[in-house]
């Protein structure tokens, strides 16, 4: 929801491997498919079956290229909608989806605690993802991935809930 | 862990270290056996194949009773300045200082055997939700109501300042001055027959019943026996009146015989009903709502009015038809385990008014959200193209379904239905279909006062959700593609407690504008 509010939002930069390893990560997952039936192809010519094994072969090489594709678009689209948001004093907002897009507002007064986590591709890139909690139910955690080390850090700081009990 | 309470008592005569009752260790065993019980029955019924296996069962039963004996002695609890102190465990013992502040639910429950011989559970709950902090089975009555008065005479104190900024403020500080409890709802018989007749209890319990004994090899073939032979007959009857083409006599038959079911239906769950509701009295004592009911088990629930997060106000067709409607809500930390009405987890508040005039209901709502006036919401309808949205949406799911059909049809030439068929079934569907997105369209609506969000929508049951915005943990717009093309988006609140697999409030098929003059005006109030 774009309208104005009393403080104006501080785009928070995602790190462009983000983007990188989200368009293999996607390309991989749906070459599964096409994976598979080349596999079957593999396991056929084998056992020498009397299936038609070049149009087998043909579609496998198909749907893997078509899923490869389709998945490395998938992952650079959702990086370039990819969006986080600081809003000064009231909270953070994360821009997310391709096809289902969620624009979730965290308030800052609501937060319970933080964390930044790294895996082994984010330590070598210098990467980090803020986890923020509420304590609400359903949609408790909120993920902002992609984040300069430097930069999770500090916006865990400056979000770190200060006056507990503030409310119930 | 320090053992100074010891020597430092909070007021004289209440750091006494108290046990639990001298019969705790007969409920601790019965619970077990409770468990046992199927299996023994079955047992039992299905006759004695090989009687040493029974023999076996004592030796661990035997041990387990001796354990819970010796657990049972091994709890004790005092009460210490500003916090209970608990201990407990046999061979590893833990030592819990509770402080009364962290207290935030007091429920008792009691089955038949507990009030049989005077005695209660009382369980203790935090404001994390989960695990209770203590669970003391069984204490005396008189000892159960004396702790926790105790507990919540330092309670009120220490609350207080816990929760400065509450809205309903003025209220809670006149109501904490006088103790004495104020009746807000009972429930006569009648009303509680009426609440059977109306809900599905019933239905939910049968299905229950078979989900438990079916997985069961014994229990299924013990059912077989008992249900075999009038299945069998009722079978022969209809089969003989097929034979000899007796239609009407086949068609009356088949209708008496769902009427039968539907009426023993209706009749079990008036039974559920005056077992789970009889007596059902909800008080208000000082901030905090307690709700008792139950005949054989009688449960006692309570929670502080600002710990309630989110009301919803639900009214099946035939309630409307009575003048009736349910008043449920969600307490922060109580996380729903079971859904259903009527199947609630034990000692949680998750009911305001299990059957209520919407007089009354919106009269309770008014003492939870002084803020709200109820006839003068301002009701704004949904976006005009959410019929579309609503339609496009089954036809999403239609499509490929009766593609499916026709295809199968195809593949079974023999059962191929006719041309005319299939047109007549799906234009039925296609206007059920329409008629249902119409009417849930025409109900759906929203209201935003000053504090609270009201959205309701349903067309069989009609359902009111309402949650206060200062309340709100989250706030979520989502929206797929069909969505965007129509300009439409969803509004997905979240607070604390409730059901984890629903959101605490969905607004569907809202309009851009709406959703960001909601949202502006949500934003500003979390």
């Amino acid at each position: 929801m774009d309208h104005e509010l009393s403080s104006p939002p501080v785009l928070l930069d995602t790190l462009p491997e983000l983007g990188r390893y989200w368009r293999f990560r996607y390309a991989l997952l749906l070459a599964i498919p096409g994976g598979a039936l080349l596999l079957l192809h593999l396991l056929m010519s084998l056992r020498r079956s009397a299936v038609d094994r070049p149009v087998l072969l043909g579609i496998g090489l198909a749907v893997l290229a078509l899923g490869a594709l389709l998945g490395w678009w998938y992952g650079a689209r959702r990086h370039a909608l990819y969006r986080a948001e600081l809003r000064e004093q009231e909270g953070v907002v994360l821009y997310d989806g391709v096809w289902w897009r969620s624009e979730v507002w965290v308030p800052m007064a609501r937060l319970q605690h933080l964390d930044v986590n790294q895996g082994p591709l984010d330590r070598r890139w210098a990467m980090a993802s803020l986890s923020l909690h509420t304590a609400g139910t359903h949609d408790h955690h909120t993920r902002i991935d992609g984040l300069p080390q430097a930069l999770a850090h500090s916006l865990r700081e400056r979000l770190l809930p200060r006056h507990r009990g503030e409310h119930e | 862990m320090s053992e100074a309470g010891h020597s430092a008592p909070g007021e004289p005569g209440a750091a006494v270290q108290r046990r639990l009752h001298p019969l705790s260790w007969l409920f601790a065993i019965g619970g077990v056996a409770r468990q046992l019980l199927l299996p023994i029955l079955a047992y039992l019924l299905l006759g004695q194949r090989d009687s040493e296996w029974s023999v076996w069962l004592i030796g661990p039963l035997g041990l387990y009773a001796l354990w819970a004996v010796l657990h049972t002695r091994s709890f004790s609890y005092q009460v210490l300045g500003s916090e209970l102190l608990v201990r407990e465990g046999l061979l590893d013992r833990t030592q819990r200082h509770i402080p009364f502040a962290r207290i935030h639910n007091i429920s008792q429950q009691s089955h038949f055997f507990h009030r049989l011989l005077g005695v209660t559970v009382l369980r203790l709950d935090s404001a994390a939700g989960g695990k209770p902090e203590a669970v003391m089975a069984v204490l005396s009555l008189a000892e159960a109501a004396r702790l926790e008065a105790v507990l919540r005479g330092q309670r009120a104190e220490g609350s207080d300042e816990a929760a400065p900024a509450e809205p309903m403020q003025a209220s809670q500080s006149a109501a904490l001055g006088s103790d004495s409890a104020r009746v807000l709802l009972t429930l006569p018989l009648r009303e509680i027959v009426l609440l059977g007749l109306s809900s599905n209890g019933g239905m939910l319990l049968v299905g229950a019943f078979f989900g438990a004994v079916m997985p069961n090899d014994q229990a299924r073939r013990l059912l077989g026996q008992w249900l075999g032979a009038p299945a069998r007959a009722l079978g022969r009857l209809f089969i003989d009146d097929m034979k000899d083409h007796r239609w009407l006599h086949l068609l009356m038959l088949g209708l008496s015989a769902v009427l039968t079911a539907l009426l023993l239906m209706r009749l079990l769950s008036v039974v559920l009903a005056v077992l789970r509701y009889h007596g059902f009295r909800l008080e208000l004592q000082g901030e905090r709502l307690l709700a008792s009911h139950g005949l054989s088990t009688r449960v006692r629930a309570g929670a502080r009015l600002p710990r309630l997060q989110r009301w919803e106000l639900s009214a099946s067709w035939l309630q409307r038809r009575l003048g009736r409607c349910r008043l449920a809500v969600s307490v922060a930390g109580d996380t729903a385990h079971q859904e259903s009405e009527g199947l609630g987890p034990a000692g949680q508040f998750s009911e305001m008014a299990p059957l209520a005039t919407p007089a009354q209901a919106q009269a309770l709502l008014h003492l939870c959200l002084p803020g709200l006036n109820w006839r003068a919401l301002a009701w704004q309808r949904l976006g005009r193209p959410s019929l579309r949205r609503l339609l496009y949406g089954q036809w999403r799911l239609a499509l490929p379904l009766g593609l499916v059909l026709l295809m199968a049809a195809g593949l079974w030439r023999d059962w191929a239905l006719p041309w005319w068929g299939i047109a007549v079934v799906s234009a039925t569907l296609l206007t059920a279909g329409w008629l249902y997105a119409r009417a849930w369209v025409a109900f759906s609506a929203y209201a935003l006062t000053d504090d609270v969000l009201v959205f309701r929508s349903g067309v069989f049951t009609q359902r009111w959700v309402i949650v206060a915005a200062s309340r709100v943990q989250t706030l979520r717009f989502s929206s797929n593609a069909l969505d965007r093309r129509l300009g439409l988006v969803h509004l997905q609140l979240d607070t604390q407690g409730g059901s984890k697999l629903q959101r605490a409030l969905d607004i569907p098929c809202l309009e851009r504008a709406q959703a960001v003059a909601l949202h502006q005006r949500l934003w500003r109030r979390v």
